[in-house]
């Protein structure tokens, strides 16, 4: 049961009641989710070259002091693959889901916003999307611009983005109801400052969430592409086609799939956990 | 109709252990003593009440106002244990069983059976996919009536609470009704389990003006006619007037007012219940601007010293911002915490 | 067509709710009253009286089927974006409840100063920050409190931020929509109080939406009762109150809680007699 205490500021509150139960578990989400975006930014810069380049002499070492990680089975460090992998997985991801999430948003707001008209429209080409398969799109797109890292990105965001729309169009609509945007329109607001101040920013709770659970499964849709080969191709590091290669060994060098596979894991449960701190921040800004 | 059927023979046995009404303490049908709700265990930890005391005599019906922020419905709750993340020290008890204390134990021993409790919103209560007669009947049947009986005897309740056409009227869902008569199958519910206390949380808040009344009404007849001790939570004093014997006035988690009703209409003691009073609107008068109390209540954690009301009062002297008024009998015969009526030399 | 000086005129308002599949539902049937100049007027009903969808026309964010809407003497063209942006000045609106009519991403400050901004009213930030803090005392909060968020206010504080919002554009004509209703009694003094000075001091136009006639009885001049989407009954205050006319506003006010309870208990067994069977 909700325990409702009116009038109390809500920094007091804020500070008795969250220090033992949130404050420092959503400081460390954040860190972590901060800590794998900026590897991602900075690891393939300064990952040595043996990433690539194979070294048969060294393959299949289990984690040792020199090497983490392991060695996979061209006697390339894991540990390196898993960072410098990060990129092509992590941070691809995050543009994948940044990107629909954008054109989602735009569509919602055009359908939500610009009269029974234009939502017909847009709604019923959501739909058209929506019904799109991503893999044989994505294949068609290889096809076209070649296969590698960027038909990936593309083809994801292009068709990923219709659930998001429908979502946030719904909850816009929802949110315009609501007596604070009613009060703005009569108080003479125009529409860009009723939908940016007013509108969005509380439409935007439940697809936080979607977004944050999405960075991991996206991570896994890419790794799906690159194995029917739209995605990156080997030898460049992608912590799926890591997974997929390390399962031929899993008897004998299980560091090959097991790090890797830990990284999307790891990931998936930061963002997913950083959507909800968000949130709960977000929500503290209101009763 | 649906969950109905499962449940009944669950627990027949606990209706004849908690049926033999309180013989044991005649004096009273609920009583609190030095009851505090505090946000957490220690010390320092919020307190949202403080120290209230009082009892309810057996058919007694009593109100207890205050403004939100007092502590009237976290208090109200508490009874039932309802919070669970308040800290409840003191004692509250229901007839002469301790309730408090207990964890969960303590409470579901009365709750619905021996304490029942309407709330502000009548749609809270009810299940929208059930029938009215259903939900009134089910409440019935878990006290172990047979089916035939509980039926019938929820077309009784109903009708017995002013619904008229009961019997057609109980095969009719919740949304088909008004708020009052929502309100009145609510109320029926809670009757249905023949409680000895009825709390009622703000029952007509949300309604309008006639349904108000009314079901002010049909609550005061049906509780007249039972001996039911009521409770009636309400930040409205004057709906309180024609219901309530006794008024208990809550300010800033303090009990501070508590006088039987003509007293506290006609020479209100406390200065804070007689602001409450001047500041109702009235047809009978209209001054060119309403009495009112200066300031706001003071949320928890901001409560000042000595009297929580002095920074407000009108008489507040310099006693009042440094101690504390304990109750002390006021010239009507009830109980207020007010310096206006502490004797100096017993004060500490 | 107001030479008689009233600001807002309404007239033959109708509105009929159809969907499909269900009856038609009449919210509104020939409503009409006058908020006269510089004066509080109650418009009083039950929920379903259509007391929201008439302010919800008045304001354009509902288009009534039939109906004149005159403001100042000059046409209001309810619905979508009739309503051009100098009326959205001059006509604004307080909602019943503080909590869900203040964007809660937005400080009092922010919320308050809005119309500034939307309005141009205020050239610099500082002549806004100023402007503001100047309206939050005239309602009695502290200016300091201007960079909280709404949800750090009691109840009251809340109406009192939602008045400042729409006072800042300076508007002629205030609807209250049940401003006071969900308040406690001695907020609600302090409310109504502000309401009457504001009146006085700003010449403020009020159409005071209620349930309860006390609180009409207590504010406004005129009163005009509707039941089921009509006007049953309109006049001053004073008239209506003291020998009202229609059944339904008898009734209305047999309902209002008498503050004594000799008379309340006289009362309710008076009723009892002639509501049972």
């Amino acid at each position: 049961m909700a325990l409702i205490v009116p009038g109390i500021p809500v920094a007091r509150r804020g500070v008795r009641l969250r220090f033992s139960n949130g404050r420092w578990f959503s400081r460390i989400v954040i860190g972590a989710a901060g800590l794998a975006v900026l590897v991602a930014i900075v690891a393939p810069l300064v990952a040595p070259d043996s990433v690539t380049s194979s070294d048969i002499a060294n393959a299949l070492h289990g984690p040792s002091a020199q090497h983490w990680f392991g060695t996979d089975d061209q006697g390339r460090d894991v540990l390196w693959r898993v960072v410098a992998g990060s990129r092509a997985s992590l941070l691809s991801a995050l543009l994948v889901v940044a990107a629909y999430s954008v054109i989602g948003g735009v569509v919602a707001a055009i359908a939500a916003l610009g009269g029974r008209f234009l939502d017909e429209i847009f709604m019923r080409f959501t739909d058209a999307v929506m019904a799109i398969p991503t893999i044989v799109f994505a294949l068609g797109f290889a096809a076209a611009l070649g296969p590698g890292l960027h038909s990936a990105i593309i083809a994801l965001s292009i068709t990923a983005w219709p659930v998001t729309a429908r979502l946030l169009r719904t909850e816009i609509q929802q949110t315009m109801t609501r007596p604070y945007v009613e009060g703005a329109r009569v108080l003479g607001v125009g529409r860009t400052r009723l939908l940016f101040r007013h509108v969005l920013p509380n439409s935007l709770d439940a697809l936080l969430v979607k977004w944050g659970a999405d960075v991991g499964s996206t991570v896994l849709v890419i790794s799906g592409l690159s194995f029917i080969g739209v995605g990156p191709q080997p030898p460049s590091p992608e912590w799926g086609a890591m997974v997929n290669e390390g399962a031929g060994y899993i008897g004998s060098a299980w560091w090959m799939a097991v790090f890797p596979g830990i990284a999307i894991a790891f990931v998936a449960v930061v963002f997913a956990l950083l959507a909800d701190v968000v949130q709960e921040r977000l929500a503290a800004g209101r009763s | 109709m649906m969950s109905s059927i499962e449940q009944p023979e669950a627990r027949p046995a606990a209706v004849p252990a908690a049926a033999p009404s309180t013989g044991a303490a005649p004096g009273t049908a609920l009583s609190l003593s030095d009851v505090s709700l505090r946000l957490g265990r220690n010390a320092g930890d919020l307190a949202l009440v403080e120290g209230v005391s009082f009892s309810i005599a057996p058919g007694e019906r009593v109100a207890m106002v205050g403004e939100s922020g007092s502590g009237k419905s976290v208090l109200a709750r508490a009874v039932l244990g309802l919070d669970r993340d308040l800290v409840v020290s003191g004692e509250i008890k229901v007839g002469s069983k301790v309730v408090s204390g207990r964890g969960e134990r303590g409470f579901r021993a009365v709750r619905g059976r021996r304490v029942a409790m309407v709330f502000q919103n009548p749609m809270g209560s009810l299940d929208p996919l059930m029938t009215v007669g259903a939900q009134v009947a089910e409440t019935l049947r878990l006290g172990g009536a047979s089916r035939a009986t509980a039926e019938e005897r929820a077309t009784s309740l109903l009708s017995e609470l002013g619904i008229a056409d009961a019997a057609r009227r109980a095969r009719a869902y919740p949304h088909e009704f008004s708020g009052g008569m929502q309100q009145r199958v609510v109320l029926a519910m809670a009757l249905a389990a023949d409680p000895e206390v009825l709390i009622a949380d703000e029952p007509t808040t949300a309604l309008d003006v006639r349904a108000q009344e009314q079901v002010l009404t049909v609550l005061g007849d049906v509780t007249r006619d039972r001996g039911l001790t009521v409770l009636l939570i309400t930040h409205d004093l004057s709906v309180v007037a024609g219901f309530a014997e006794r008024v208990l006035v809550m300010y800033a988690g303090r009990l501070v007012h508590d006088d039987a009703v003509e007293d506290v209409f006609a020479a209100p003691a406390h200065p804070y219940t007689r602001g409450l009073l001047e500041a109702i609107p009235r047809m009978d008068r209209r001054p060119e601007r309403l009495p009112t109390i200066a300031g706001t209540i003071p949320p928890p954690g901001a409560r000042p010293s000595g009297c929580v009301f002095h920074p407000r009062c009108p008489h507040a002297m310099p006693v009042c911002s440094e101690v504390d008024p304990a109750p002390t009998p006021s010239p009507a015969g009830g109980r207020v915490s007010c310096h206006l009526f502490t004797q100096p030399e017993e004060d500490r | 067509m107001n030479a008689d000086g009233a600001l807002l005129d309404v007239r033959g308002l109708s509105k009929t709710y159809r969907a499909i599949g269900r009856a038609p539902v009449t919210a509104l049937d020939d409503v009409y009253f006058r908020v006269p100049r510089g004066e509080i007027t109650g418009l009083v009903g039950e929920s379903g009286s259509g007391k929201s969808t008439t302010i919800r026309c008045i304001l354009g964010l509902e288009k009534a089927d039939d109906g004149w809407i005159s403001y100042d003497g000059s046409r209001l063209v309810s619905g979508g974006r009739g309503l051009g942006r100098a009326r959205h000045r001059e006509i604004q609106v307080v909602f019943q409840d503080p909590t869900s009519s203040l964007n809660p991403r937005m400080t009092a400050g922010e919320l308050i100063g809005e119309g500034l901004v939307v309005h141009g009213l205020c050239g610099s930030k500082d002549e806004r920050a100023d402007r503001v803090a100047e309206l939050m005392t005239l309602v009695g909060l502290d200016p300091a409190a201007a960079d909280r968020r709404p949800r750090s206010f009691s109840g009251g504080q809340r109406q009192r931020i939602a008045i400042a919002r729409a006072l800042a554009v300076e508007p002629r004509l205030l609807i209250c929509d049940e401003a006071v209703s969900a308040l406690d009694v001695s907020v609600q003094a302090q409310i109504l109080n502000l309401l009457l000075d504001m009146r006085e001091r700003l010449g403020l136009s009020v159409l005071f939406v209620a349930h309860d006639l006390a609180i009409v009885h207590q504010i406004a001049s005129e009163v005009v009762v509707l039941q089921g989407g009509r006007v049953v009954e309109a006049g001053p205050c004073a008239e209506v109150f003291a020998d009202p006319q229609h059944p339904y506003t008898r009734e209305l006010l047999a309902a209002v809680p008498v503050p004594d309870p000799a008379a309340a208990r006289a009362r309710a067994r008076e009723r009892r007699l002639r509501v049972l069977p």
